[in-house]
């Protein structure tokens, strides 16, 4: 079977710092051809394969983490890309925009501490729906956080029907998967480090893999979350 | 023509800065304050001969949609 290589979506808004390391993660691999597209643009050029949105300070945090990004002129054509069933992950300031926008649930607060955190953390993948997930064998990811706004809340309803779509896909863990009130850092309701959309394509998370992705890096724990959308893309090939 | 929006945050949602602004208030000596809330609030200001029922419109939705998250806040819109 000839085999194109995935395009990747790299979303630039105005602030956005993480936007080149999210690059080098995905241009590290054969399989795909990472883009950088600016949030003034009002369509993704196709094919999509994956839309990354990254972390960083996209319109100086104004109002509320992502907040303001529900005025760029991207956002609808990514609403449009998730509903298509699209593969996106938002990492950080990705999951706080993807929150504002309502592509997901619950909201993300300042930290327990109201402190600025920078740290490397443990991660339970608690549930694989979600593309990036969906191939990582290992059960623990260690990958770091550098967050202030990372407290993930929802209501309790939706909590609940989080916990009964299978939605939860990350939790804070300590190093044998345990979620306990020491290893979440932030306080996050549920241990929540990352949770998906109802149908499972959109994933939000505040702990950064592309940081521990490259062969140079502390960790190479990120570099899973690649591969699983690799062997997605070829299991969606095979079954097409 | 001008609205007001104040936003606030729900009973029950952690609010950090000013759970901390209270407990230093204490520790400072200041006594008797049972709970310190802080409310946010923004004037929109249309342009003069704009349509109301268009301009109450907008206000209802920028207000909802980017000035609150609604899993976090409650808002108010009043004309001043």
């Amino acid at each position: 079977m000839s085999r194109r290589k995935a395009k990747i979506a790299i979303l630039d808004f105005h602030g956005t710092l993480c936007e080149r390391d999210c690059f080098a993660a995905f241009a590290d691999f054969k399989e795909f051809d990472p883009y950088l597209i600016s949030s003034d643009y009002d369509r993704f050029p196709a094919p999509v394969d994956g839309i990354v949105v990254p972390g960083g300070f996209s319109y100086g945090d104004y109002i509320r983490p992502g907040a303001m990004a529900r005025t760029a002129s991207i956002t609808r054509a990514l609403v449009e890309e998730s509903q298509k069933g699209t593969p996106i992950i938002g990492i950080c300031n990705g999951f706080q925009i993807l929150c504002e926008i309502r592509l997901l649930p619950g909201v993300l607060l300042k930290n327990r501490d109201g402190r600025f955190i920078c740290r490397e953390v443990n991660l339970n993948v608690a549930s694989r729906r979600n593309p990036f997930l969906r191939h990582v064998e290992q059960g623990v990811l260690r990958v770091p956080i550098a967050h202030k706004y990372g407290q993930y809340y929802a209501s309790p309803e939706t909590l609940n029907k989080l916990k009964a779509r299978d939605q939860i896909a990350l939790r804070y863990c300590d190093a044998d998967g345990r979620a306990t009130d020491e290893s979440n850092p932030n306080g996050s309701a549920e241990h929540i480090a990352g949770v998906t959309n109802k149908a499972g394509n959109v994933l939000g998370m505040m702990p950064h893999p592309e940081r521990r992705s490259l062969p140079w890096s502390a960790g190479h724990d990120g570099r899973l979350m690649w591969e699983s959308l690799i062997a997605f893309r070829e299991f969606a090939c095979a079954a097409g | 023509m001008k609205y007001r929006v104040n936003v606030q945050i729900k009973d029950g949602v952690l609010d950090p800065e000013m759970e901390t602004l209270q407990r230093l208030l204490k520790r400072s000596g200041v006594k008797g304050i049972r709970e310190l809330t802080h409310t946010q609030s923004f004037e929109i200001d249309f342009e003069d001969g704009f349509d109301e029922a268009e301009a109450e419109r907008i206000t209802a939705a920028v207000a909802g949609d980017v000035l609150a998250n609604p899993e976090i806040h409650d808002w108010t819109v009043e004309k001043v």
